[in-house]
């Protein structure tokens, strides 16, 4: 498979598959915090509203809470995971010197960093997709009468 | 010709490992590297491949080493440079995908010679096979200049002749091999050219058929120029004895 042209030679497929499906499952759990703080807010808003009238909703940034860092922790783990494939090749035997002798220069960087900074940008993109998709549904599903005036006091004040 | 220039290479900025070698191989030799250990025979080969930084000068044909002409290097070593998960066929896979020079037909003839069996993981086979296998790869991957590092330490001493002679019957005469090896007595009839390495320093440059004409073995040189003293051991022994009469005698 050509795929396989992008990791380690000696590289387990299946477990690094399952890694990637179990790290983003992870990140993606962790983003729900996000929903549920949200979806207390807006009925605790609305009650308070009746007493306090002019009262908004807490700023996005504080209900994002900590709800991305499952992605930045999966894209981190990519760092060591590359090591993980360079040291593949000094496990057992010293493959490092075949790879290091090849014709094409590239052979040992593209395996041991092809899939770590894939994995890594897909994580932050996720992340970014995420972070967009939130502010989406905080700007549009919020009444506008509970939104800070401004864009940009929605986002961080 | 494979031609090293005033090569040194220092570890850790006190240790010489390799100090101003100068050094001339040319096609079709079979060349023996020949020293004690910590001599710099491992060092001088992996700076030959670029594994290592050096200072000095290392050319194949008048051109420095790299990606243009390493695949007309091989390199075969006792730490083992094949994946060890996969099956001799799967590296054969590997070296034709990488390698256009690819003997597959001297592939097949050696390791049915050998009777090792293609598609069992390397890792699970005996380290005289994983030995066996990795001077396989190094002599199929179709180079001009194959580097052996102690290539057959852990195989018995009836394959070791068997590799020799297999090895001289199948070497192309424009094929050359670089063997470095502690088994001196054994390489006599292999090797047409005996370079000895002491402290980082080619100390001796001969070939077999000289010492053929001087009456001398490889093994014979060695000791001459390590100064060896065979009278050493027996020296040890008896100052040991003597030693331990004189404790008794105190008693």
């Amino acid at each position: 498979m050509k795929w396989k042209r992008y990791l380690p030679v000696e590289a387990n497929a299946t477990v690094l598959r399952r890694g990637f499906v179990a790290l983003t499952a992870f990140s993606l759990v962790c983003s729900l915090s996000f929903f549920n703080a949200y979806a207390r807010a807006l009925p605790g808003i609305e009650q308070i509203a009746v007493s306090f009238p002019g009262v908004q909703m807490p700023p996005f940034s504080l209900l994002l809470g900590p709800s991305l860092y499952g992605f930045w922790v999966s894209a981190l783990a990519m760092v060591p995971l590359a090591g993980y494939f360079w040291a593949l090749h000094t496990r057992l035997s010293h493959s490092v010197y075949l790879m290091r002798r090849l014709p094409d220069r590239w052979e040992l960087a593209r395996r041991c960093l092809t899939l770590p900074v894939l994995a890594a940008l897909f994580f932050l993109g996720l992340s970014l997709a995420l972070w967009l998709l939130d502010f989406a549904i905080y700007w549009t599903v919020t009444p506008d009468r509970f939104l800070p005036s401004s864009l940009w006091e929605a986002l961080w004040s | 010709m494979l031609q090293l220039n005033r090569v040194s290479k220092t570890y850790h900025l006190t240790t010489h490992a390799l100090h101003q070698v100068n050094l001339s191989i040319a096609p079709g030799e079979i060349v023996g590297l020949l020293g004690e250990n910590g001599a710099g025979k491992t060092t001088l080969l992996k700076c030959i491949l670029g594994l290592l930084s050096y200072q000095g000068s290392i050319t194949l044909d008048g051109a420095p080493i790299g990606r243009d002409n390493i695949a007309r290097l091989s390199f075969a070593t006792c730490e083992h440079s094949f994946f060890p998960t996969l099956t001799p066929q799967e590296h054969r896979v590997f070296y034709r995908e990488h390698f256009p020079t690819w003997r597959d037909q001297r592939f097949e003839a050696l390791m049915d010679f050998f009777r090792l069996p293609g598609n069992r993981p390397l890792r699970a086979m005996s380290v005289g096979q994983q030995n066996q296998v990795e001077v396989i790869l190094a002599l199929c991957q179709g180079a001009d200049y194959i580097l052996m590092d102690e290539p057959f330490a852990g195989n018995d001493v009836f394959n070791r002749e068997d590799f020799y002679k297999v090895l001289l019957g199948i070497l192309e005469p424009t094929e050359t091999v670089i063997l470095s090896t502690h088994l001196l007595s054994e390489i006599n009839h292999f090797v047409s050219r005996a370079v000895l390495l002491w402290d980082g320093q080619i100390v001796g440059d001969v070939s077999t058929a000289d010492l053929d004409e001087q009456g001398l073995t490889v093994l014979d040189y060695v000791k001459e120029k390590y100064h060896y003293q065979p009278d050493r051991v027996s020296n040890a022994l008896s100052q040991l004895s003597g030693e331990e009469d004189d404790l008794c005698g105190n008693r």
